[in-house]
């Protein structure tokens, strides 16, 4: 297929539209997601553009919608999901969809202002019923007190009785709020000097404020005075501390009949409210139904108008000109989206498609499917690729899983890591059906396939370590064995098991022998086991990493940047570090302690960094006894061949091109090639030379420079700093790659710290107590293997191989001088939205 | 769903795990594999000559995998009380989530207010 090992061909087009037509066709082109719009009105402010009325009346629209989620979520009323995605409206289902949320929205304010009424309705005559019932006890403590006998037989007679008050204590009752009573007593005594009795009692129920929603507790007050000025005054002060007066009728039988027409009234008003409450309910049901639907289909409208107000309006040819970026392999898309478009609204002269040259850097587009996804982000995160430049997201597919697992190497950690991927891609439906805002989930479901990858292959590493929780297996039989009789083996406390007696001479299957787990000097044995193998991985990985600059070079028709930038680096390289790697094998291979030749038993096997160093520094050590310096004949002179070949190449990386380019301005002036000529189709424009001064149109070589541009002297720096910064890297990558010996280290000494520390806690006592131990003790193993060596050592595995990709790795090819595309689309744009 | 959920399936998932490397380990432990020597042999000073400390390992051998089983057989108990929790928690998620869409109850909340 070819689609991922560069980025895609894009060509700039003009879209001409017909105005009828426009809204469909864009509403199209959303749907298919296949093209970026360019802005055509760059300098024209957004209140001045076309169609700056239809995105307000989208506003509008916007608006109301949220007002009635508003109202619903008040009422936690549920809103399903919307099941499948409804397309853009068309014309006339927006002036339906307008006038029903019109209508929506101005029921449900007139159903919250009737509420509101109704609900302070109810509140006065709660309240008064309250000040009626407790007044009751007042007036018949107050005409026993201080009233001579006359009142006392005139309690029955109600004539009397009026006669009694209107003579000598008015009153006013209502009800105020429980904080304000001290102050409102405090003011009613001094404005009459002390001539106003209040009597008061509280409510013990709180009640409802209409507007609020709050709970509040009042108090129901009587006051008496004798005059009509403190009436006046008393009222005064009751508006200012927000008191509700209520008419309370001095005798007892008009109270009675008061209280039993307050009682009816607030049970209809109750009712009302029920039914008003119930009125609410179904409107508000009945539009949530709705709702999901019509904001999608809204917010798409939206972006529609949004981006048509990205076209031009030719007057005279009388259509909409859009520019954007379309890959070529969709062009086809395109085209018949455009043509539904134009059939939708029935428009006769249909719109079509033209596509122009340009100067412009292309956007980066990787097509790329839910598997590739992850791994294309890990690049883009680091930068995106230059248009058409090579993708090195490919191979990370292979080599990222690959590097953790040389980190992360264990059995049993990578067998939880991969169920947990499988478990994330085996229910992706179900799972990404699911919209979470949890953001940690959300980033280790969108790469749960390199997580599946890194489990596996970190199996894989586990049965060639051979550690699955920190113990070995022993799956293929030892290939060692136990030379010495049993009284040698009471009365030693240690011993060394020699390989000439010890060892069959057939190695173990796969992978370390399992014997290693028992002896002493394991963590020797294996360090310089695996800081070799961090060595042989780092400098295969950094030699692909220059040769991938080839493909590069060879595209974009560099090929004299083959010859004086990639040939002296791939061998400065390989002259030093791979005979270095070719020396490992080299000693891996002719040293043996069964060897006949006493110059190549173990003892006399020389140190390869110590050979490298001196190799470097031409200085020799003098080898012990019976051991030879060398590990071959004429080492000494390949070695000091190898040096002055790649320091030769060190002024060749320097000098080489810019003297080139230097030589080649002289004899090649041309003029400059003209762009924007319009031509149907595509067609990539041969390069005719190889000596290309001059731009081109179409790609700009990436990461390069603008070469007629640039003087002499600014081309020197660049190389001078390329060179430098590649010279330098080769020796200090290649050491940053012991960092795979490092983690892997640290991992299984962390492993087996955990077991025996924890779990041999449970194991280590052999009675039947030890069953218990056991059980708690492995419920700590687990906790702690799946928190510290799976998440924290993943992790920190993680991000090692992700520095190494990125820095040591992609360093050697990679320019990332791109931007990367992106498609109007709707699914895109909505799912913006939800996270916001 | 809510921390009752969350705790069973958390207590489930490690009970399977427990059980399958329980069972494992004992397994093992009764072939006498030698990488968990360590944890069977006898203590310095404990045994007197070679065959004594083999006697002593084959019998601590033995004795590890037995309790490494009734270790398995008491998190297949808690595997048993995991997935009542977990069953006990979706039947609150579900009477909970009938109350939402029963009309009935819907109202009979209602009315407390006034």
């Amino acid at each position: 297929m070819g689609a991922m090992f560069r980025s895609e061909e894009m060509a700039l087009c003009q879209l001409f539209i017909q105005p009828e037509a426009a809204y469909t066709s864009v509403s199209e082109l959303g749907e298919a997601g296949t093209v970026q719009f360019r802005d055509l009105n760059p300098e024209v402010n957004a209140f001045q553009r076309k169609f700056v009325n239809e995105v307000r009346r989208c506003d509008e629209m916007e608006r109301k919608l949220r007002y009635i989620e508003a109202e619903v979520h008040k009422d936690k009323v549920p809103v399903p999901q919307v099941k499948d995605m409804p397309r853009a409206p068309n014309p006339r289902e927006i002036i339906d969809l307008e006038a029903h949320l019109e209508k929506t929205e101005n029921e449900i304010l007139e159903l919250s202002h009737n509420a509101i009424n109704l609900k302070q309705n109810y509140l006065e005559l709660t309240e008064l019923k309250h000040v009626l019932e407790k007044t009751e006890a007042f007036f018949a403590a107050q005409e026993e007190i201080g009233m001579d006998s006359l009142t006392k037989s005139l309690i029955s007679d109600e004539t009397g009785q009026q006669a009694a008050t209107r003579g000598r204590l008015g009153f006013v009752a209502g009800v105020v709020q429980r904080e304000r009573v001290p102050a409102f007593e405090r003011m009613l005594w001094r404005i009459s000097r002390g001539n106003v009795f209040l009597r008061r009692a509280e409510l013990d129920k709180p009640l409802e404020d209409p507007n609020t929603g709050n709970e509040i507790y009042k108090t129901v007050f009587v006051a008496f005075f004798q005059g009509e000025q403190l009436k006046s005054r008393i009222k005064k002060v009751c508006s200012g501390f927000h008191a509700s007066l209520y008419p309370c009728p001095p005798s007892n039988t008009e109270r009675q009949d008061m209280v039993k027409g307050v009682r009816t009234r607030l049970e209809d008003l109750n009712m009302v409210l029920n039914q008003t409450r119930d009125h609410r309910q179904r409107v508000l049901v009945s539009v949530a139904k709705e709702l999901a639907s019509w904001s999608i289909m809204v917010r798409k409208m939206k972006a529609i108008y949004h981006t048509l107000n990205l076209f031009n309006m030719d007057v005279t040819k009388k259509c909409l000109i859009g520019e954007c970026w379309v890959p070529t392999a969709d062009l086809p898309n395109v085209q018949k989206a455009l043509a539904d478009g134009s059939n939708a609204c029935g428009s006769s002269i249909p719109s079509f498609l033209n596509c122009i040259e340009s100067d412009e850097v292309p956007p980066t587009f990787n097509r790329t499917n839910r598997f590739t996804r992850g791994f294309q982000n890990l690049i883009d995160a680091y930068g995106v690729a230059s248009y058409r430049e090579c993708n090195p997201a490919l191979y990370t597919i292979i080599t990222f899983p690959f590097l953790f697992a040389v980190m992360f190497g264990d059995l049993g950690h990578g067998l939880i890591m991969a169920m947990f991927g499988a478990w994330m891609v085996i229910k992706e439906v179900s799972l990404s059906a699911k919209k979470t805002s949890n953001e940690i989930w959300n980033i280790f479901f969108a790469g749960r396939y390199i997580i599946l990858l890194m489990g596996l292959f970190s199996m894989y590493t586990g049965l060639v370590y051979n550690d699955i929780f920190s113990k070995s297996m022993n799956i293929f039989g030892s290939s060692w064995y136990v030379p010495y009789n049993e009284s040698t083996l009471e009365h030693n406390k240690a011993l060394s098991m020699n390989p000439t007696e010890s060892y069959i001479d057939t190695p173990y299957f796969i992978g370390i022998d399992p014997i290693w787990q028992t002896a002493e000097n394991k963590i020797i044995f294996l360090n310089s086991y695996k800081m070799k193998l961090s060595i042989i991985f780092g400098v295969v990985h950094m030699i692909f990493g220059v040769c991938m600059s080839v493909v590069n070079y060879n595209f974009f028709k560099r090929r004299y940047s083959i010859f004086l930038e990639f040939l002296p680096q791939v061998v400065f390289l390989c002259l030093l570090f791979l005979y270095m790697v070719f020396m490992m094998f080299f000693k891996w291979v002719a040293y043996s302690t069964l060897s006949e030749d006493e110059a190549y038993t173990q003892g006399c096997a020389p140190s390869v960094l110590i050979l490298f160093i001196n190799m470097m520094l031409f200085s020799r050590t003098a080898p012990e006894a019976g051991c030879k310096e060398f590990m071959f004949e004429g080492q000494g002179t390949i070695q000091r061949v190898f040096v002055l070949v790649a320091l030769c190449c060190i002024p060749v990386m320097l000098l080489g091109k810019p003297l080139y380019l230097l030589s080649t301005k002289k004899k090649h002036v041309k003029p400059e090639q003209s762009n924007g000529n319009v031509n149907q189709g595509i067609e990539l424009q041969e390069q005719t030379d190889i000596g290309e001064v001059q731009p081109k149109p179409q790609p700009q070589s990436s990461g390069g420079h603008d070469h007629d541009d640039e003087p002499f002297s600014e081309i020197m720096i660049h190389q001078g700093i390329h060179t430098i910064e590649y010279v330098l890297s080769t020796i200090s990558h290649t050491a940053s790659y012991l960092r795979l010996w490092a983690l892997s280290l640290a991992h299984a000494e962390l492993s087996e710290v955990l077991w025996n520390m924890v779990l041999t806690f449970g194991l280590k006592d052999h009675n039947y107590v030890g069953a218990v131990k056991l059980y708690v003790a492995f419920f700590f193993w687990a906790f702690f293997t799946l928190a510290i060596l799976v998440m924290m050592e993943g992790l920190s595995a993680f991000l090692h191989t992700l520095r190494l990709h990125w820095v040591e790795f992609m360093s050697k090819f990679y320019a990332g001088l791109g931007y990367i595309f992106q498609p109007f689309c709707f699914k895109t744009i909505l799912e913006q939205e939800d996270e916001e | 769903m809510g921390l009752l959920f969350g705790c069973g399936l958390c207590c489930m998932l490690l009970s399977i795990w427990a059980i399958l490397q329980l069972s494992v380990m004992g397994i093992f432990f009764k072939m006498e594999v030698l990488a968990f020597i360590e944890e069977a042999e006898p203590d310095h000073h404990e045994y007197e000559d070679y065959d004594d400390f083999m006697k002593q390992t084959k019998e601590n051998y033995h004795k590890v995998s037995i309790n490494c089983w009734i270790a398995a057989v008491i998190y297949a108990i808690t595997l048993g009380l995991s997935y009542l929790c977990i069953k006990r928690a979706r039947e609150k998620d579900v009477a909970a989530a009938e109350k939402l869409t029963d009309d009935e109850a819907f109202c009979r909340g209602k009315p407390k207010k006034s």
